[in-house]
């Protein structure tokens, strides 16, 4: 059965392999002036042995900053692009067809008359092209650790949760099994590997944005800067900060425009009794460094600042609530092939 | 060993349109079946229903006393099923099919599929998509006959192919049938096809079974009766009258006689067996009421129900 996957899809395997190889490549050649410089040594410090110390002196701030300069974070869009669409091309080129390509082309009716059932023929398909897919995934995943550890101060953490640890290979799993019922439900390839595209950006992106962030309550802290310059707990560096901002006396947020239009008057910075003469340029989402500038106006209007994380050792249980979460759906969507298959089908 | 194949008020409906419905019949075993229709009569269902592609949505279906839908593993292997327009992998060579037939079987006579595609000089390594309609029937009827099946079913076997390879098809088909005193049913919108080849029959006609039954004896008994234009009445209540015409002077009826027709008015001939088949299907479509047929004792029923299924939606489509 292995074999029969192989056959049918060998074309589409080996093009995969390559993008796979491709992107892989891609990630590693493209971190290496990055990781050069982080270990380029000038006057006996490097940007690493700087970060290792947490050594404030002259030459480290400007070897860090600089170096934080060029390579701030993987910044590379075709890279991020390239990881965070891999398990869409798989759902669709490898899971779509699977289904869909025999009814299309009627194939179904020599391949489910042979000696074998239906369920046994559709599970041993899937966890061969499910072996395919993660062999793939773990290529590129072993890249993306390479790539993401090319960029130590940035490059973990929240901050590239979609692509580390285990979450990417539960994506895999579940755009192929996406693919797969889309095929079976559709039972036209390319309108499979459309819905399968449109499907995992319609399920992903409201995770990221709505659900991700309430895995477990969040941390909030909302402080009077004027009274709590630097408070003690606050997000740290590889927290993920959820949201931030202004709340007004009554603990409603303040728009972003609302804010300047009460902190600058309208038409820009300008002092006035009315108005606060901030001496820096404050800005309503970064509101955490309030050094240099008049928080005593705040203090006057009665506002506070809030600001809402997730601290970074949640990482690796959000990690696992996630991957438990696109796993589930996976096997919900075996389950629905499995029904279209041997009942809606028969 | 008695029938290969029983159904009991079997039907099958897709959205609110039947494609086959109340059709009870046991096909003996030993047999060779034509199962003959106009196009949209219910035969692929039939076999699709046969096989276990399909589930029924009303009575049920046995192939040797089991079910192809709730005991797959039992039937399966005994089935040798050749869908219309014999599908095959296009990019898979010859062998590759063998292979997947290999891998797929626990039951398979890979000799016998590479002999018999030898023996009509079958290139192995070439793509099935590369070969002759006729060539690829052959590779798909020698997938079917590796299995070694006890009942072989073949959807429009015929209808690619050329006269020259429909004889070699056929021949080929009985070669084996008669070798492994297998059971085959073949389906064609043509009785004349498989006239020579097939001596029981089944005729579907909108969704219904219209006759059924040996081929010798339903030959024998269907007679043409040629008469002065009179009241035919006393025919009809005696005999079945399946078909009927008339010119000013004159009344041909076409009956399944019951005993013998004594009445020296009409001059009683004998009728081809396309001819009585044509009658059978021309009757289920005029619905005629009176013409029931019943006096074959037959487990069909009569196409009272005046229901038409000529929108029906193409078979190949409907059964995907």
């Amino acid at each position: 059965m292995i074999w029969l996957v192989w056959r049918r899809h060998r074309l589409g395997i080996l093009a995969l392999t390559l993008l796979a190889l491709a992107l892989a490549v891609y990630l590693v050649i493209g971190s290496w002036p990055a990781r050069a410089a982080y270990y380029q040594v000038t006057n006996g410090q490097s940007p690493a042995s700087c970060y290792a110390s947490q050594s404030t002196s002259t030459l480290c701030t400007q070897l860090t900053a600089q170096w934080r300069d060029t390579y701030d974070d993987p910044g590379d869009v075709l890279g991020w692009l390239g990881i965070l669409i891999a398990p869409a091309v798989l759902g669709m080129f490898l899971g779509a067809p699977l289904v869909a390509d025999e009814l299309e082309s009627g194939t179904q009716r020599l391949a489910w008359t042979q000696g074998v059932t239906r369920r046994r023929w559709l599970l041993t398909l899937i966890a061969s092209e499910a072996i395919v897919a993660l062999l793939l995934a773990g290529v590129v995943q072993v890249a993306v650790w390479y790539w993401l550890g090319s960029y130590p101060p940035d490059g973990n953490g929240f901050g590239a949760f979609d692509m580390m640890g285990m979450a990417p290979l539960a994506y895999v799993a579940f755009a192929l099994m996406l693919g797969l019922a889309m095929g079976a439900l559709v039972r036209r390839v390319v309108p499979a590997m459309l819905l399968t595209l449109v499907g995992y950006l319609a399920v992903r992106i409201p995770i990221v944005l709505y659900a991700r962030p309430h895995y477990l309550p969040p941390l909030t802290l909302t402080w009077d800067p004027y009274v709590t310059p630097n408070p003690r707990i606050q997000p740290g560096s590889q927290d993920w900060v959820v949201s931030g901002g202004w709340l007004d006396s009554t603990g409603k947020p303040i728009g972003r425009g609302d804010f300047f239009a009460r902190v600058f008057g309208a038409g820009g910075p300008r002092p006035g009794p009315n108005y606060c003469t901030p001496m820096g340029q404050p800005d309503a989402n970064i509101g955490t460094d309030f050094n240099g500038w008049n928080t005593l106006c705040t203090h006057n209007y009665g506002w506070h600042y809030q600001t809402v994380w997730q601290p970074a050792d949640r990482f690796w249980l959000f990690q696992g609530i996630e991957c438990a979460l696109f796993l589930a759906l996976a096997v919900a969507l075996v389950a629905l092939t499995l029904w279209l298959v041997r009942r809606v089908l028969a | 060993m008695s029938n290969a194949l029983e159904t009991a008020q079997l039907g099958r409906r897709y959205g609110r349109v039947w494609a086959l419905q109340d059709c009870t019949l046991a096909l003996p075993a030993g047999r060779i079946v034509a199962l003959v229709g106009p196009n949209g009569a219910g035969k692929t269902t039939f076999l699709h229903l046969a096989v276990g592609l399909l589930r029924p949505t009303a009575g049920s279906v046995s192939v040797f006393g089991h079910s192809p839908q709730r005991e797959p593993l039992t039937v399966l292997p005994r089935v040798g099923f050749v869908a219309q327009d014999h599908p095959l992998y296009k990019e898979f060579t010859v062998n590759d099919h063998l292979t997947l037939g290999r891998k797929l079987n626990r039951r398979w006579d890979e000799a016998y599929a590479v002999s018999r595609l030898n023996q009509f000089g079958i290139p192995l390594t070439r793509a099935a998509g590369k070969l002759s309609g006729g060539q690829q029937a052959q590779v798909a009827l020698a997938l079917g006959m590796a299995k070694r099946p006890e009942l072989a079913l073949l959807d429009e076997p015929l209808a690619s192919l050329d006269p020259l390879a429909r004889r070699d098809f056929l021949r080929a088909l009985m070669d084996v049938a008669v070798a492994d005193g297998l059971t085959v049913v073949l389906s064609s919108h043509l009785i004349t096809d498989l006239e020579r080849v097939c001596d029981y029959l089944v005729v579907l006609s909108h969704s219904r079974v219209a006759l059924i039954g040996d081929i010798e004896e339903i030959v024998r008994t269907h007679k043409r009766l040629v008469g002065p234009r009179t009241d035919h009445t006393a025919v009809a209540a005696v005999h079945n009258v399946i078909e009927e015409s008339h010119t000013a002077r004159q009344t041909t009826l076409l009956v399944r006689v019951n005993g013998h027709i004594f009445d020296p008015a009409w001059e009683i001939a004998d009728v081809t067996l396309e001819d009585i088949v044509l009658a059978y299907m021309g009757q289920a479509r005029a619905s005629v009421s009176e013409a029931s047929g019943g006096g074959m004792g037959g487990p069909w029923r009569s196409p009272l129900d005046d229901e038409k299924h000529d929108e029906e939606r193409d078979e190949s489509e409907v059964t995907r």
